[in-house]
């Protein structure tokens, strides 16, 4: 009977260990983030997201997957917001966002920098957390907040999109 | 790790071009609100935080209300709600106009009258989340 060597080879080994140090690394950026005091409450800059991109290109779409949820799950409990009606919103947020990255890179990689796919991945994830919102609560008018949101979208979007971009570039360099 | 070709790091028309789209959507969501309003059915008229009166808004009427400064005339036409006459100083609930939508508020302070429009979609409720 064959050893099941596969699955222990260096390369998977390796990964793994990458994986636990990221995780870590996320969730960090996650929990520092939400202790972060902005002018308006629910306002995030999303600089987790940055840590999304910068490992896409790497370690591929289920890799980055699995780093979402657990930094979204693990850091929300460090910060006491497990399963708060803010989780909800960050979860399903944070969900589609990296849904998006993952499909605009593989998609569009070639013809967008980390500035495009940020942009998507910001503007969708604050798209998505309005609609949430809007089901949580029951109003309607909750939309009445789309355009700033998905404003701010395109602000935080452009930033963390262009730090990616220079970090990437500077590592290459 | 060197990057071969598999991603990019200089800003391209892609970028410019998306950013573009995703800047007419923004403006373009400031209607998705409008699209879910809801015509109301009632309306509910209280004075003092006490209601006195609730009326469907499919039949025309003048409703007179007594208040603690004067007689305040709501009147029911075309589906829409309106203060016609107050007898407050500013006329700040006169000079509205008609009401259409649920949730939509005509208050008079000095008169401590509130017409609130009530049926359609929606929950009374606000939320508060952290």
């Amino acid at each position: 009977m064959p050893l099941p060597d596969d699955r222990f080879t260096f390369e998977r080994i390796e990964k793994g260990a990458h994986f636990a140090l990221f995780a870590v690394f996320a969730i960090g950026v996650h929990a520092l983030e939400s202790l972060l005091t902005l002018p308006v409450p629910w306002l995030r800059l999303g600089l987790s997201h940055i840590v999304t991109m910068l490992l896409l290109p790497f370690y591929g779409s289920s890799f980055v997957l699995g780093i979402f949820l657990i930094r979204v799950i693990v850091g929300s409990a460090l910060v006491g917001k497990l399963f708060s009606p803010g989780f909800i919103l960050a979860f399903g947020g944070g969900l589609a966002a990296t849904l998006a990255m993952i499909a605009a890179f593989r998609l569009a990689g070639k013809v967008l920098s980390f500035w495009g796919i940020s942009l998507v991945g910001a503007w969708v994830h604050n798209l998505i957390q309005v609609f949430l919102a809007a089901l949580i609560i029951q109003q309607a008018s909750t939309l009445l907040l789309l355009p700033y949101f998905l404003g701010f979208a395109l602000v935080t979007g452009s930033v963390n999109g262009i730090l990616t971009n220079r970090i990437l570039a500077w590592k290459d360099s | 790790m060197v990057n071969r070709g598999r991603y990019g790091t200089s800003p391209t028309r892609w970028d410019i071009l998306l950013l573009m789209v995703l800047i007419l959507l923004t403006v373009a969501s400031v209607f998705a609100f409008r699209l879910t309003k809801s015509q109301g059915t009632d309306i509910w008229i209280s004075v003092d935080g006490r209601p006195v009166g609730f009326y469907p808004l499919n039949e025309d009427r003048t409703i007179k209300v007594n208040g603690p400064i004067g007689i305040t005339v709501v009147r029911i036409h075309n589906g829409q709600a309106a203060i016609i006459e107050a007898p407050c100083p500013h006329k700040l609930c006169q000079k509205m106009g008609p009401i259409p939508s649920h949730g939509d508020v005509m208050i008079c302070i000095p008169n401590r009258i509130i017409v609130e429009i009530k049926g359609g979609k929606g929950r009374e409720t606000d939320a508060i989340t952290r």
